[in-house]
Formats: structure tokens, C-alpha cells, sequence
């Protein structure tokens, strides 16, 4: 088995228009087992949050930093991580992520020895402090035995394998230009989360994408941005990881021009077989590669888990 | 060596931005009051097709919607905001505010709104007190998941104006503008025109979940805004005098 992690965030064709910086992060780290944590969040960049770059930076970092440090402490016994996971774990974790967050905020922001907001009668304003560093959170742990997702504000993470494309998370989308943010008073609830038992050989090749709103606010309906996750799979495939890391970034700064303008971060971990990429002659016009014969499962549901331990 | 490949990827699009003239035609708006706002629209078109240019991540489409006995759109369906032309209403009949409200949510169902538009704006221009029942269309207006994230300015036109339902309207009292005369009246029409082009920036606001617990700004440091920090306009050069 193989396994590429490659990834881009670029700014968006309004943000160089406007000349403001890409406020999106990604992250990834990889564990002594081979486990994978990717994180990517999205800094909201409007006027009410002129340090949301930092702030989505101090997002991936933290969710790393957690995800790592609780896969760790259940090294002796990682069977056990997914249930506790899948029952109050998560919401735990979210909590841990928020107090993170916000503690790390205050402590930049102090750092920076910035001005402190304050309310009208004249006290620190910790929530308009957090406001102005305000960013969304995507993560996933992919461990040799099964998958973590988690999510809090707009973004997407999807699955991929011979069957096609599904999400490994249902965000909690709002309309319009809002989301859910990191900066809220009690983010934790608003955190969506998904436990998937895999193992690392299951359904080869596939590929998991994390990306910020601005990669599916680009095509015009869900159906469109999930062939879009599909022929990157295809390109995977095809021409191999290498290859699509070259070309990734110019990909992704055509997506943002051609669509809604907005910063885009796109983070994939591809996991595929060791057999050797026959490159096509002509590379312009990629040619699609047959299915399996045999497609695997799909993720399998995190509601089978809890079932199987009973 | 890089190899360069054909990008992957399903059909793109910028986002679309749905903005909506609601004028009150009314016989109480005959004269100087229909004719300011034809005019004062008709020279907020081009400036509206210049902003729409610089920003090409998202794509403006403007109606408008005439009410008095009935209501109706002027235009069968949307038009983008390059190929729109303002058309001189006239005046005469009744207040059916209510059938207006219950047009304009229609069109703000998904479909025909598609779920990655940008927030749409409605401008309502009126002058006087509906003659339809128009609580309940406004009340099903405002549940709908569109009606709520809509920005929705009124502009009332004349002394008269029953405000309790623009006010409805809004949500918001700061975004009933009281128009009385044809100057002040064409500086709003001309500020609501902009405010595509604000709402039209692709960044993200924070969602405020509990409106107790978010932070406050002392309002005395910053300027009244509106959703989407948008603005409210400036009057201070403006004589406010009512002439109607």
C-alpha cells in the first residue's frame, strides 16, 4: 500500500483583487503507527475579524496537537478509542479543541500585545477578542483501524473509492455567507462528528479530501462538486500523487477564479496500491481507469460500532 | 520536469446575488414621488453594472416587483444586472403589500433559490399603509431559511408611511429610512443600489448563536450598521426637510 498526503491552500481571485491575504490553514501530521491527522480551517476574513489567518493557523495546530495527544494516550489500548469516540468522547474532545482555541487566542493576542476589546461599560470583551481571530475547523484522524472526522462551521470532507464519492462528515451548513465558528461562545456545540471503522487495506485505492467552502462554493450544484472529487481521485490514479501535487495549486487558483472568488484549501490523503503509475502519452487528456472488479465496502457506518462491541 | 494536466473538475460558476426592487405604485405615489423613484433607480443602473464588473465571483441579477391593486413582477424572470433596463412605472390603485410579500417569497423557495447564493437583498420603497392583510405573507416571508438571511431595507416615502410595517418588514427600525423629500429619497435609492456590491464580498460572517452571550461594540465608536456590515447612509450634507 501506498500513501500520499499532498495539499494547497491558495488566495482567493477576490482576496488578490482586494489585496488581502489567504486566511485559510491546513495541517498534517503523521504518527509513529502511520495514523494521519489533516486539519484545514477557514479564517472568516471579514471586517470583524482582521487576525482570522492567525486564527485559523492556531485552529489546525490545535486540532493536531489534541487529535495526537488523545490517539496517544489510548496507545496501549486503541481499541478502545473508537467507541469512546463514537459515545461522549467527541463532544469531550470538542470542548477540549474550543477551550484550546481560545485559550491560545488570548495568549497570541497578548503575544502581539494588541489592543483588547471591551464592552460598553468598560470591561474586557473576550468574545469580540475571540470574533476577531474567528475561523471554522475540519480534521481526520485516519488510524489503521478506523477514521475520525470532526467539524465545526462550512467545509467539506469526502470520501472517495471505486463506488464514488461520499461525505465522511454532514457539516452544518447555513446559507448564505455565515457559518458556524470556532469564535462562538459555546462552538463545542455545534461540532459534527463521525467515527468509520476501516482498516488501512480496505477499498484501495481511495482518498479522503478536506477542503474550506470556497473549493465546492466554486461549482454550480453538489452534484458538480462531487464529480470534481471523484476525477481528482481518477487523476490520483491515473497519473499519481507527484503529479497532481505539481499541478494542485494552479488547479485550485483557477477553481477560485472561475468560481466564487473565495480563499480555497484543498488537503488529500490518497492511500493506493504499490503498483507502478503507467504515465499516458498524452497528459492533457487523461484517460480513465477501469473499476475493480470486485469494489470493496464503503466506510463502514460509526452507528455498526457500537453494535458490534454489545 | 512538471507535467502539466488537465484540471479536473464539474462545471463552475460565481455565486448568484438575487437583488429585488419592491415599489409601491399605489395612486398616493402618483406624481413627484413615482417619478423620483423612476428616476432616481434609472441612475443607480450603470453604477450597479460598473460594481458588478470588478467583481466577477459573483453574478448580480435584479426584478422588480410593482404593487398597488395586485401585484407583479415587471420582468418574467431575473435578469443579470448587464443585459437590465429600468422601466418607468406608473402609479394608481390600492396597497396590496401582502400579495407583494407573498411574491417575493416565492421566489425565495429552494428552488428557484439555489442553497450557494449570496444573501439576496429587497428593497421595499413605499408611502403608505397596506390595504391587504399582510401579516401573514410577511410572517411566511420571514420563517423561510431566505427570507431570514435576506437583507431587507425599506424605504418609506413621505410623513404618512406606516412604519409598524416596514419596521416589520426589516426586522430592524435603523433599516426604515424616511424619505421626505425627492433629494433625500434618490440619496437612499442610490445607497440601497450599493449595497450588492458589499454583500457580494465572499467573506464569511460568524454565525451569532446567542445574541446575549456575543461580544458588544460601544456604539459610540462605530457606525450603525446593518447585516453583513453594511452601513447605514450618511445624511449629515442632506437637507432632511419633508416636502411631501
Amino acid at each position: 500500500m501506498i500513501r500520499n498526503i499532498l495539499g494547497e491552500s491558495i488566495q482567493g481571485y477576490s482576496h488578490i483583487r482586494g489585496n488581502t491575504e489567504c486566511q485559510d490553514s491546513c495541517k498534517q501530521l503523521e504518527l509513529e503507527d502511520g495514523a494521519v491527522i489533516l486539519s484545514v480551517a477557514d479564517g472568516h476574513g471579514s471586517k470583524a475579524c482582521p487576525f482570522s489567518k492567525t486564527g485559523s493557523e492556531i485552529a489546525v495546530n490545535v486540532f493536531c496537537d489534541m487529535m495526537a495527544g488523545l490517539y496517544n494516550g489510548y496507545r496501549s489500548e486503541p481499541e478502545r478509542l473508537p467507541s469512546y469516540l463514537n459515545q461522549e468522547g467527541s463532544l469531550k474532545f470538542a470542548q477540549v479543541v474550543e477551550r484550546a482555541w481560545k485559550a491560545s487566542v488570548q495568549e497570541t493576542h497578548l503575544a502581539m500585545k494588541r489592543e483588547t476589546p471591551l464592552t460598553a461599560d468598560g470591561r474586557e470583551d473576550p468574545g469580540a477578542l475571540y470574533r476577531m481571530y474567528g475561523t471554522t475547523l475540519l480534521g481526520l484522524l485516519i488510524a489503521p483501524a478506523f477514521v475520525f472526522a470532526f467539524q465545526i462551521g462550512d467545509g467539506d470532507i469526502i470520501y472517495v473509492d471505486a463506488q464514488g464519492p461520499q461525505p465522511v462528515v454532514m457539516g452544518d451548513k447555513l446559507l448564505g455567507v455565515e457559518s458556524h465558528s470556532l469564535c462562538s461562545a459555546d462552538a463545542w456545540k455545534r461540532a459534527v462528528s463521525s467515527v468509520h471503522l476501516r482498516s488501512w487495506d480496505q477499498a484501495l485505492p481511495c482518498l479522503f479530501l478536506l477542503s474550506t467552502d470556497g473549493f465546492a462554493n466554486s461549482f454550480v450544484s453538489d452534484a458538480e462538486f462531487e464529480k470534481t472529487c471523484v476525477q481528482y481521485y481518477d487523476m490520483l490514479n491515473t497519473y499519481g500523487a507527484a503529479a497532481v501535487a505539481e499541478n494542485l495549486k494552479a488547479w485550485l487558483s483557477e477553481t477560485s477564479r472561475l468560481g466564487c472568488g473565495d480563499d480555497t484549501t484543498l488537503l488529500m490523503a490518497y492511500f493506493g496500491d504499490d503498483t507502478p503509475k503507467t504515465v499516458p502519452p498524452e497528459p492533457e487528456e487523461p484517460a480513465a481507469e477501469a473499476a475493480p472488479e470486485e469494489p470493496e465496502p464503503l466506510l463502514k457506518a460509526a452507528d455498526e460500532l457500537s453494535d458490534q462491541e454489545e | 520536469m512538471e507535467m502539466k494536466l488537465k484540471m479536473p473538475g464539474g462545471e463552475m460558476a460565481n455565486r448568484p446575488l438575487h437583488f429585488f426592487w419592491a415599489v409601491d405604485c399605489s395612486g398616493s405615489m402618483a406624481g413627484s414621488k413615482i417619478d423620483a423613484v423612476n428616476h432616481a433607480i434609472q441612475e443607480c443602473i450603470q453604477p450597479m453594472k460598473d460594481e458588478a464588473l470588478n467583481n466577477p465571483n459573483a453574478q448580480l441579477y435584479v426584478r422588480t416587483l410593482k404593487f398597488s391593486t395586485g401585484a407583479s413582477w415587471v420582468t418574467a424572470e431575473p435578469v443579470r444586472i448587464e443585459d437590465f433596463a429600468w422601466e418607468d412605472l406608473e402609479a394608481d390603485g390600492i396597497t396590496d403589500m401582502g400579495k407583494a410579500f407573498e411574491m417575493i417569497a416565492a421566489q425565495l423557495e429552494m428552488p428557484p433559490m439555489p442553497a450557494r447564493a449570496l444573501p439576496p437583498v429587497i428593497v421595499l420603497l413605499s408611502d403608505g399603509m397596506p390595504t391587504d392583510d399582510w401579516k401573514r405573507p410577511l410572517e411566511k416571508l420571514l420563517k423561510m431559511p431566505w427570507g431570514k438571511k435576506a437583507v431587507k431595507v425599506a424605504i418609506a416615502i413621505g410623513k404618512d408611511t406606516d412604519r409598524t410595517v416596514l419596521e416589520a418588514f426589516t426586522g430592524n427600525p435603523e433599516a426604515v429610512l424616511d424619505a421626505g423629500n425627492p433629494e433625500i429619497l434618490t440619496h437612499f435609492i442610490k445607497w440601497a443600489s450599493t449595497i450588492a456590491s458589499v454583500v457580494s464580498n465572499p467573506s464569511t460572517q460568524a454565525q451569532q448563536i446567542q445574541p446575549g452571550e456575543e461580544a458588544t461594540i460601544p456604539a459610540e465608536e462605530e457606525p450603525a450598521v446593518l447585516p453583513n456590515n453594511i452601513p447605514l447612509p450618511d445624511v449629515d450634507d442632506l437637507d432632511v426637510a419633508d416636502v411631501w
